[in-house]
């Protein structure tokens, strides 16, 4: 009876979860908190406040997924986790038909204590400064995999309906990975579940102390291992049964043909066993490598201040080192970009930042009166702005800057090639306009002399948006771009001596 | 178990409890639809009314001996001849010119130029304003020259013209009595 | 684990074979379940991490403030009393460095007028370049060396001295000659490392904070040691202009005004005392300089309070007039000194 409750709570949460990401687009979201299951994840909570030192508000609805794991067991994975679901789907793909072959496959291995070195790693990664769990977390990974691959392809099939055209630059790579992950289900079902992912072990950690486990009565039992043969988390139900990997499916008490198992309020201890057979040199090594990675990777691309022009991020990001303490690179943001302008940075955030949100001008730019990145980031890397503080009011109040635009003499259309043109100055969004034009007299090809508005770019009044580049007629490469100095995030970025902050 | 009934119940009822509190919770308009802060601009009739109102109550002791004529962008080259280009391409939106009666009868030539925004009018005065210019004391954006005194208010840029002594004396208090008319 | 003839994994067994109620007895704690001391301790470790996984999260929740410029530090005023009757400028020429140090500063009544026993003092030369000392870019070494001695000798607690260089520090430190001077001198010589500055409020008509070297926050007395040179945007490079080196950030958007910005540092920092290196100057090319032809021996030292007058003075060394120079004008008009330095009660040391 409670596996059917189960299958529902499964279907459910997946579709519910499916049907918020849907949402998750500037015609349809409304008020609609779409990041729900990342502030339930508990590993985005944990990594974050390790990195930043502190735990985002809306974390803190993580405590009722760790609350309930700690009496009842990794019960996330296969009641609520969508990644679980589809992860479970797929590997009926895999599923041998004979019981004696399924309970091989679901047998236990070494193999599976791999993730909780996963997450050492990813946790001494966080200690020292660098979030890089998104790139593994189950429901980070799936936010990136529907925003940037499946859902832009369905999409742009379907004649761009749903949100228009959609690309993401080298998407190819995010979907090799999140089509990849599924696909190791042909292995044997559940292989991410139980091999990599590192949500499922810190879960599994939980469950040590977990007071409902599933128990066997040993007067029943005779051994036909037909338990073992449904078991998803390959917690060994027909040996001694691993709380830690146990994802409280319920199969193998539906499965006995006795009903000889039983899920229960403190069972004896000796039927269940919380060992993960990991020394602890392992894992403490494990730890230690991520956070010493840290360094090396800073040495390589340094986060200030001499950063990329082109990693210019959303308007509310926090300062970069802030910024990279949180950004789990879930591409909730760059799925909600009304003009898809955010895109995954490939090298232009370092390596530390590969795959986490900057604007390139030239596929979308800024809507200025839109604040929608940071009203889906789960973590706060993108702070909540109302568009009266994003917009400000010049000269009084200074608006938020992404970064600036500046001239290509040679390629803008009056300045390179005496054509009138400025669509720049047209719509550009800042009143007074950040672009103006001056009137200048020339001479023409033909001798005749030609009067032509000539653009400027006044960086008190420019944000950064990018829509002048966006718009620019010169296809290619624009004859006007945006680049990330002189962000207002960045103390260390401004150009302008307005404002009196040196 | 008696337990396990009422137990499904509940936890029957989560899921559906809690995607409608979300979904109710979420169906409020976006937040962030706020129209941005700032007072519309008063323009045409409206901002001629208000310039004509400049003139009227107290102005320091002085009265108005013409009527308060409007100049457009085309009769500004009427009223003041090669000095209209500047303004007009600071965006000037429209002067008043009249004759004030000092107290003691002396007369002023007032020109107030209604230049559309702060900036503008800004602009005008720092171009007009010549290199030994003396700024005023307690009067910011102000400059006093013999028989003269300019200031920049609000979007107003004001200039003064005074015959004779004593009507240069009244300069500064007839300039404070407009001023404060001007939001 | 099972007898023979097992049932096979596809038979049922009838619930009747099932004895009901089964439960192991015997050994105690590893067979039993539910509630006994093992039991009991489990429910408390469980609810101890619950509890303080909750407690964690709640003690860890952002809170928003943010630092406001008010909680920012302001630099205080170092300027001494002036005693009835004292000299305002002393200019001494002579051949040699030190000796025009002693005397200009005799003259000014001695360094204990600006130094009490105890305090603490940053000594500021112009340590900008990676320059020798004939260059002419840098302040003279024997300058500096002096300078330090006197305030060494007058009883001050504290001795720093340090510029936030243009080139790399321990080239500019080094090849200018003053750190090793000054180290010999007894004073403690501070790199501008990127942990050396604090965020302060400059509160100026134009600049309202930046970043500035931590012993300008920390000191009660501020020497200001400049060299005198040309310098192509601002004109010249003096006592005014020296400001610019306790700055760290993003001082290079100053120069979209320089003017004005050079008065807010100079009214930020009121110094104490300032002793104006025109032993070398530098007529061309500068504030880098470079080339020994654009030098120029002048064999003078000019001190006072008064950065106006002194900058003034400088000028007219240059060949400008103090009127052209815009900071000059500038100080003078937000009331930092008087650019007629002759109206000042100087004294003229000759050599």
């Amino acid at each position: 009876m409670f596996r059917w409750l189960r299958r529902s709570y499964q279907v459910v949460f997946l579709g519910f979860f499916l049907f918020f990401v849907l949402l998750t687009t500037a015609g349809l979201i409304r008020g609609y908190d779409v990041q729900w299951l990342l502030e339930f994840d508990p590993l985005v909570a944990v990594t974050t406040a390790l990195a930043s030192h502190s735990l985002h508000h809306a974390l803190l609805w993580s405590l009722v997924i760790i609350v309930p794991t700690l009496i009842l067991g990794r019960f996330f994975c296969s009641w609520i986790c969508p990644m679980g679901v589809l992860h479970h789907a797929l590997g009926f793909l895999a599923r041998r038909r004979r019981p004696p072959d399924r309970v091989k496959q679901n047998a236990p291995r070494p193999s599976h204590k791999i993730k909780y070195l996963v997450l050492a790693v990813m946790l001494g990664l966080a200690a020292a400064g660098s979030v890089q769990i998104g790139l593994l977390d189950p429901i980070a990974s799936t936010w990136r995999g529907l925003a940037t691959s499946v859902m832009p392809a369905l999409g742009n099939l379907a004649f761009g309906m749903y949100q228009g055209e959609r690309h993401f630059q080298w998407g190819t790579l995010i979907t090799l990975v999140f089509f990849g992950a599924l696909a190791l289900n042909l292995i044997y079902p559940r292989f991410y579940c139980r091999v990599l992912c590192p949500l499922g072990a810190l879960l599994g950690l939980l469950s040590k102390f977990s007071l409902f486990r599933i128990s066997k009565n040993p007067e029943i039992c005779k051994g036909c291992k037909f338990c073992g043969s449904e078991c998803q988390g390959a917690a060994d139900p027909q040996g001694t049964v691993r709380a830690t990997e146990c994802m409280v499916c319920l199969n193998c008490i539906e499965s006995c043909p006795r009903g000889g198992l039983s899920y229960r309020f403190l069972p004896p201890v000796k039927f269940s066993t919380t060992k993960i057979d990991l020394v602890r040199r392992k894992w403490l090594g494990a730890g230690v490598a991520g956070a010493v990675a840290v360094p090396f990777m800073r040495a390589s691309d340094g986060v200030e201040p001499r950063p990329n022009p082109a990693r210019i991020r959303p308007p509310g990001s926090l300062e970069e080192r802030a910024f990279l303490e949180k950004c789990l690179k879930c591409a909730a943001c760059m799925k909600v970009c009304p003009t898809g302008g955010l895109q995954p940075a490939l090298h232009e955030a370092g390596i530390e930042g590969f795959w986490s949100p900057i604007l390139i001008p030239r596929i979308g730019y800024c809507e200025s009166n839109c604040v929608l990145c940071g009203q889906v980031c789960p973590t706060g890397a993108i702070e909540k702005l109302t568009i009266e503080k994003k917009v400000g009011e010049m000269p009084v109040r200074p608006p938020v800057r992404i970064g600036s635009a500046f001239f290509d003499k040679g390629r803008c259309l009056p300045w390179g090639y005496q054509t009138e043109c400025i669509v720049c100055e047209e719509v550009c969004p800042t009143s007074p306009k950040a672009i103006y034009f001056k009137m200048e007299t020339i001479t023409a090809r033909d001798g005749s002399q030609k009067t032509l508005k000539m653009p400027f770019v006044d960086l008190d009044y420019c944000t950064g948006c990018g829509i002048c580049e966006t718009r620019c007629p010169v296809v290619d490469r624009a004859g006007v771009r945006v680049s990330a100095a002189n962000e207002s995030r960045s103390p260390r970025s401004s150009i302008s001596l307005t404002g009196g902050k040196i | 178990m008696a337990v396990r009934t009422p137990l499904f119940v509940l936890l029957a009822l989560i899921p559906p409890a809690f995607i409608g509190w979300m979904v109710r919770d979420g169906h409020r308009a976006m937040v962030a639809t706020a129209v941005p802060a700032g007072k519309p601009r008063p323009s045409g009739a409206e901002a001629d009314k208000i310039l004509l109102a400049l003139f009227q109550g107290d102005l320091g002791g002085a009265t108005v001996k013409e009527k308060v004529t409007l100049y457009d962008e085309k009769g500004l080259f009427d009223s003041i001849d090669g000095a209209a280009p500047i303004f007009i391409e600071r965006h000037f939106r429209r002067q008043a010119a009249t004759e004030l009666a000092t107290a003691d009868g002396s007369d002023v030539d007032c020109a107030v130029y209604d230049m559309a925004e702060p900036a503008n009018a800004q602009s005008i005065f720092d171009a007009e304003k010549s290199a030994t210019a003396k700024p005023v004391t307690d009067f910011p954006d102000a400059i006093a020259g013999p028989m003269s005194f300019v200031f920049r208010a609000s979007r107003y840029y004001v200039k003064l013209t005074a015959f004779d002594k004593k009507a240069e004396a009244a300069l500064p208090g007839l300039a404070k009595a407009l001023k404060g008319k001007m939001k | 684990m099972s007898s023979n003839g097992p049932p096979g994994p596809y038979d049922k067994v009838p619930a009747a074979q099932v004895p009901k109620g089964t439960q192991t007895t015997s050994t105690p704690s590893a067979d039993t379940a539910g509630m006994d001391r093992r039991g009991v301790l489990r429910v408390g470790a469980t609810a101890a991490m619950a509890l303080g996984s909750v407690a964690l999260g709640l003690g860890l929740r952002e809170r928003g403030s943010r630092k406001q410029a008010a909680d920012l530090p302001t630099i205080k005023d170092h300027r001494a009393d002036k005693p009835a009757g004292a000299t305002d400028m002393a200019i001494a020429r002579g051949p040699d460095p030190a000796a025009n140090v002693r005397k200009a500063i005799e003259a000014l009544g001695g360094m204990g007028r600006f130094v009490r026993r105890g305090e603490r003092v940053v000594i500021k030369p112009n340590i900008g370049w990676n320059r020798t000392p004939e260059q002419a870019a840098n302040t003279n070494p024997d300058v500096v060396a002096e300078v330090v001695r006197l305030v060494v000798a007058a009883g001050a607690g504290k001795v720093w001295l340090t510029d936030a260089s243009v080139n790399t520090p321990e080239q500019c430190f080094g090849r200018s000659g003053i750190e090793k001077a000054a180290k010999a001198a007894g004073a403690t010589v501070v790199r501008p490392d990127a942990s050396a500055f604090r965020e302060v409020n400059v509160s100026g008509k134009l600049l309202r904070t930046g970043d500035v070297l931590f012993p300008f926050v920390e000191a009660d007395r501020v020497i200001n040691v400049p060299i005198v040179k040309q310098h192509g945007l601002s004109l010249a490079s003096m006592s005014l202009k020296n400001w610019y080196g306790v700055l760290g950030g993003q001082r290079v958007k100053l120069h979209q005004n320089i003017h004005l910005s050079i008065i807010d540092l100079a009214a930020m920092v009121k110094p104490t005392l300032t002793i104006l290196d025109a032993t070398r100057i530098l007529l061309a090319n500068g504030p880098t300089g470079g080339s020994l032809a654009d030098v120029k021996q002048m064999d003078t030292i000019a001190a006072g309070n008064d950065e106006v007058a002194l900058d003034a003075f400088g000028a007219t060394l240059l060949g400008l007039n103090p009127n052209d120079v815009g900071f000059i004008v500038e100080g003078m008009k937000a009331g930092l000194g008087t650019l007629q330095w002759q109206s000042l009660k100087t004294v003229e040391l000759g050599g």
